[in-house]
């Protein structure tokens, strides 16, 4: 009888835990966003006080001299340092956060004084931990820092230098009586105070790799490193844990190398499954993919006995598969002509090139002959074919039509439920079956639809996304945009936030139209994006726009404000 | 058997003419009844009603 108790309550706590590690995976994503948008208002201030530095150093002209260069420069770099240290506290103390929550799963498991320091060791492996670059976290950082301080300073100074020669050069021409050139006095204006705070601005959160982006990139790829860390370490004290499994994210945008950790059975111990010390997780930095325990009891005979390594495993997948895990033409064209071997499939194509030739392979004869039995075979298609298979459909067929036209397919089992067309351009309805079949919890559709428009996910389309059979909703713009989201919320709830997410969007957009500030079809272009990005922001909703297209991407360059900073200033608006 | 509207995509934006958002009211007031047509219809009239409001 004892021996009978202890057995149930060994499955009951292996039953916590794995429950446990499904809540911790959506805390990490809760501290991921809270945290982002704690960077984000750091970044902001001191955006905000690079701009004010630049304006009241304007001269009464409004323009920037070249005489007070060096003070501004000077004061760049205070606010810059101190940028950086806001920034590291901040991180420091989501480190462990996202360790705790790692640890937390094994509460009821292991004894609290090993938790508190399986989290701390999590938190220091974090920081020592040197990447393949070769940097350790605080390189890393003070990259970072180093980075924005340079982007900023050398805009702000080629402005006020532009602006310099171009006042110069029009003084001569005022000095011989000739009026001065349109062209020299737009450069003269270059030097305005309200200009240059403007491209400082931009340097630091908006152009191409600005400093925040790099820096939001390190908060998540380290937090979430600290918490698989802490999960790992603490995982394994229990004795009945044989290896973790790396999970996909749910939102896994585009078949990589993730999918053949999350599928090969390497081990013996099911796909994707390592032993201790053995996991390829995190396989690349700002990763969206989990690791989840595994006992020993959860193994199967078939997977003991269907063991295999990650060659044989890619050698069963599709083409477009294959060469995205093994990323790029030739070394795909090196595995299908048997060349790469297992330990070669992350290495860099330059570095396997020179080894290749050395071998007296003909590199640049490597290509790869159209497997026309392969295609053709029914080799079992990944999620991500039926995925890419489902948006191309609707919207080859939307194109053709101009009706809209929807597909949906089972994520756990890639099974296609249905194409379907109402032969209207504004909507798809459904019969009282297929509506059953999206009610059921048991099922997790993900349903992909073409908007004409090429607009983000409506309204109706996100309230749809609540029944409980919907695991996604994406929008496939006819100008190649791709909208995704799923809905954290009942419906009634979703309902009354979105109506608010709405009211608050509108108000602002409103606003800025009355202003002339913004035309109304880019308003009505954008609305629909503007309101989810509110409500992913506020965590009611996932929303990732997994491609803009040349419309969406021309409409939201014309916004007169960086949508992801204006959307974190109102959703504090937004009462939750 | 009938069928229900549940994908709803609007031809219009909340800052378009307020006829052309009338005449999209209508239309979802044409379809047949469900849970995301009516959630249209209520969010079409607060379209209106901010229009008003300008």
């Amino acid at each position: 009888m004892s021996v009978l108790l202890a057995e149930n309550q060994r499955t009951s706590i292996k039953a916590k835990i794995k429950r446990a590690s499904q809540r911790a995976r959506s805390a990490i994503k809760k501290l991921d966003k809270s945290v982002a948008q704690d960077l984000l208002e750091v970044y902001a201030i001191a955006r905000e006080q690079l701009q004010t530095t630049i304006q009241q150093h304007a001269g009464n002209d409004g323009l920037v001299s070249l005489v007070v260069m060096r003070d501004i420069v000077d004061q760049i770099d205070q606010i810059i340092d101190t940028l950086a240290v806001q920034r590291d506290n901040l991180l420091g103390s989501a480190l462990g956060r996202g360790a705790r929550i790692g640890t937390g799963v094994f509460e009821d498991a292991i004894r609290a004084s090993r938790i508190q320091a399986i989290s701390d060791d999590a938190v220091r492996f974090v920081q020592h931990f040197v990447a393949d670059d070769g940097l350790q976290l605080s390189s890393r950082l003070w990259r970072n820092t180093e980075q924005a301080r340079t982007n900023v300073k050398l805009a702000v100074q080629s402005a006020i230098i532009q602006g310099h020669s171009a006042s110069q050069a029009a003084q001569d021409f005022i000095n011989r009586g000739v009026s001065i050139p349109a062209e020299l006095s737009r450069n003269i204006k270059h030097s305005s105070a309200f200009n240059i705070a403007n491209i400082a601005g931009r340097e630091l959160m908006v152009n191409e790799d600005n400093a925040y982006a790099q820096a939001k990139r390190i908060f998540r790829t380290e937090i979430n490193r600290a918490h698989g860390v802490a999960y790992e370490n603490a995982a394994f004290e229990h004795p009945d844990v044989i290896g973790l499994r790396f999970l996909l994210s749910p939102n896994h945008p585009r078949v990589d190398i993730c999918d053949m950790h999350a599928s090969v059975n390497r081990y013996g111990l099911g796909p994707g499954v390592y032993p201790r010390d053995k996991s390829p997780w995190p396989a690349h930095p700002n990763t969206l993919s989990f690791q989840e325990v595994v006992f020993s009891d959860e193994v199967s005979e078939e997977d003991k006995n269907g063991k295999q390594d990650r060659i044989a495993w890619l050698n069963g997948q599709a083409p477009h598969v294959q060469s995205a895990v093994v990323g790029g033409r030739k070394k795909y064209a090196a595995l299908k002509n048997g060349f790469l071997k297992e330990g070669e499939i992350t290495t860099p194509w330059q570095v396997l090139k020179v080894k290749y030739q050395r071998k007296g392979i003909d590199v640049d004869g490597l290509q790869v002959t159209p497997d026309i039995i392969e295609a053709e075979s029914g080799v079992k298609r990944s999620i991500q074919a039926v995925r890419q298979e489902s948006r191309d459909y609707v919207l080859s067929k939307g194109l053709n039509s101009g009706w809209e036209h929807g597909h949906a397919f089972d994520v756990k089992t890639g099974h296609v439920f249905l194409r379907k067309t109402s032969r209207k351009p504004r909507e798809i309805s459904f019969s009282t079956r297929e509506l059953q079949v999206f009610q059921n919890p048991r099922n997790n559709l993900e349903l992909s639809h073409n908007h004409p428009s090429s607009s983000s996910l409506s309204g109706a389309d996100l309230h749809f996304a609540t029944q409980k059979g919907i695991s996604r909703v994406v929008a496939v713009g006819h100008d190649g945009s791709v909208y995704s989201a799923s809905v954290n919320e009942e419906r009634k709830v979703f309902s009354r936030f979105y109506r608010d997410a709405e009211q608050i969007i509108r108000d602002e957009m409103w606003s800025l139209i009355n202003k002339k500030v913004i035309a109304v079809d880019v308003a009505n272009a954008v609305h629909a994006h503007l309101v989810n990005s509110l409500l992913s922001t506020s965590g009611l909703i996932d929303y990732t726009v997994e491609h803009f297209g040349d419309f969406a991407k021309k409409q939201i360059d014309r916004l007169p404000f960086d949508v992801e900073l204006r959307v974190a200033e109102l959703v504090k608006k937004l009462e939750l | 058997m009938e069928e229900k509207p549940l994908i709803i995509d609007p031809p219009v934006g909340p800052y378009s003419p307020i006829g052309e958002i009338k005449t999209w009211l209508k239309e979802l007031e044409a379809m047949n009844q469900s849970d995301e047509r009516d959630f249209s219809i209520q969010q079409v009239k607060e379209w209106i009603a901010a229009h008003a409001g300008e």
